[in-house]
């Protein structure tokens, strides 16, 4: 069906004790298995997002800091440094909202674009959460069709034990039947 | 990990800085000094404070300088702020302000630690009043500073954690 990846091939190791670990290596085998099996490509409209923010919030501060040394401190450089420093965290607010209500867990969408570029392209996401020790991966992939269409969404709960080994290198086969049981769930489901 | 991903451990590694300065250029604005946090060097205002406190500055203009008060002020040509308690002042009605000051601790006044010639402080060389502190917590900073390898050793480790580390 697919040629197989190179992660297929040598599954990544993680310190099976470290849950920060499991859930990243979980997730980079998700989206690799989601970009690999299809022939979808990788959006990183969210993450560029996230990146403007952050760009912009750090552009201030080093704005501020250089403006601090041309002109230092108690002479007129109060009220830039003022506006500074509220834009800097207003900027930290908004990047809070953005990763808590828009990205929610997302980690890849993956489009699939349609050959002939008339109908608009399916719009895979892929979002997952761990929570602090526990052993229980919330997968959750959606598919919405772009532009209007409601989203139709399949969830399934893994036992981080069931997809490493003992010595912590990731069962790739078994993330990668599960995913493909949700994508096929997801794509036989009517809305 | 592709460029994306490395562009962003870098942002995390300069929001964190920028965070801690953002606070301090906060703090600056709020206080009105440029220095709003100090820590005390030497033991000349003991027993009031010790070498190793934490001393909370406020610089506000309006606030007349008083015998008796705390001020930390810069000599000309030295860049180490002393934090000693103000003895005598001399005020004009247009708010033009000089005065002397000695720390609790020494025998003598400060005219020894003043410019060449100069004979009394003015307002501009006041970095700011103490208005509160923290006993002890400054010692770490003058641990850092009298042993520069362990402070670039904690930075770099710092450094290096939060670059690699994936959130």
């Amino acid at each position: 069906m697919s040629v197989s990846s190179a992660m297929e091939e040598n599954p990544p190791k993680v310190n099976k004790w470290d849950g920060n670990a499991l859930k990243n290596a979980l997730d980079d085998a998700v989206k690799d298995v989601l970009l690999s099996h299809f022939s979808y490509i990788e959006s990183h409209k969210l993450l560029d997002g996230r990146l403007m923010i952050s760009s912009v919030a750090v552009g201030f501060s080093i704005f501020a800091l250089v403006w601090d040394w041309l002109y230092p401190f108690p002479q007129s450089s109060r009220s830039v440094m003022l506006v500074c420093v509220v834009v800097y965290f207003v900027m930290m607010g908004v990047l809070t909202w953005y990763t808590t209500y828009l990205e929610r867990g997302i980690f890849c969408t993956a489009l699939n674009k349609d050959v002939a570029g008339i109908d608009p392209d399916q719009i895979w996401n892929a979002s997952s959460s761990l929570k602090r020790f526990d052993n229980k991966y919330h997968l959750r992939l959606s598919q919405r069709t772009g532009g209007s269409g409601r989203p139709k969404e399949a969830r399934t709960v893994l036992t981080v034990e069931n997809f490493f080994d003992e010595t912590g290198k990731l069962l790739y086969a078994s993330v990668a039947k599960e995913v493909l049981r949700l994508h096929s769930d997801l794509d036989s489901k009517k809305n | 990990m592709n460029c994306r991903q490395i562009f962003y451990q870098f942002l995390n590694f300069a929001m964190i800085v920028s965070s801690a300065l953002m606070i301090w250029k906060g703090l600056m604005v709020v206080t009105g000094s440029e220095s709003p946090i100090v820590v005390v060097l030497s033991g000349s205002m003991e027993p009031a404070f010790h070498r190793g406190d934490l001393l909370f500055l406020t610089n506000y203009e309006q606030e007349p300088i008083r015998a008796g008060e705390i001020v930390v002020f810069k000599v000309e040509g030295r860049d180490i702020p002393i934090v000693h308690r103000v003895m005598k002042v001399h005020e004009k009605e247009d708010g033009a302000v000089k005065f002397l000051t000695k720390g609790d601790n020494n025998n003598v006044d400060d005219r020894g630690l003043y410019a060449n010639g100069q004979a009394w402080l003015n307002r501009k060389d006041v970095v700011g009043r103490a208005r509160g502190y923290v006993p002890f917590i400054g010692i770490v900073t003058i641990i850092m500073n009298d042993y520069p390898k362990f402070k670039y050793a904690v930075l770099a480790g710092l450094g290096v954690f939060v670059l690699i580390h994936r959130e």
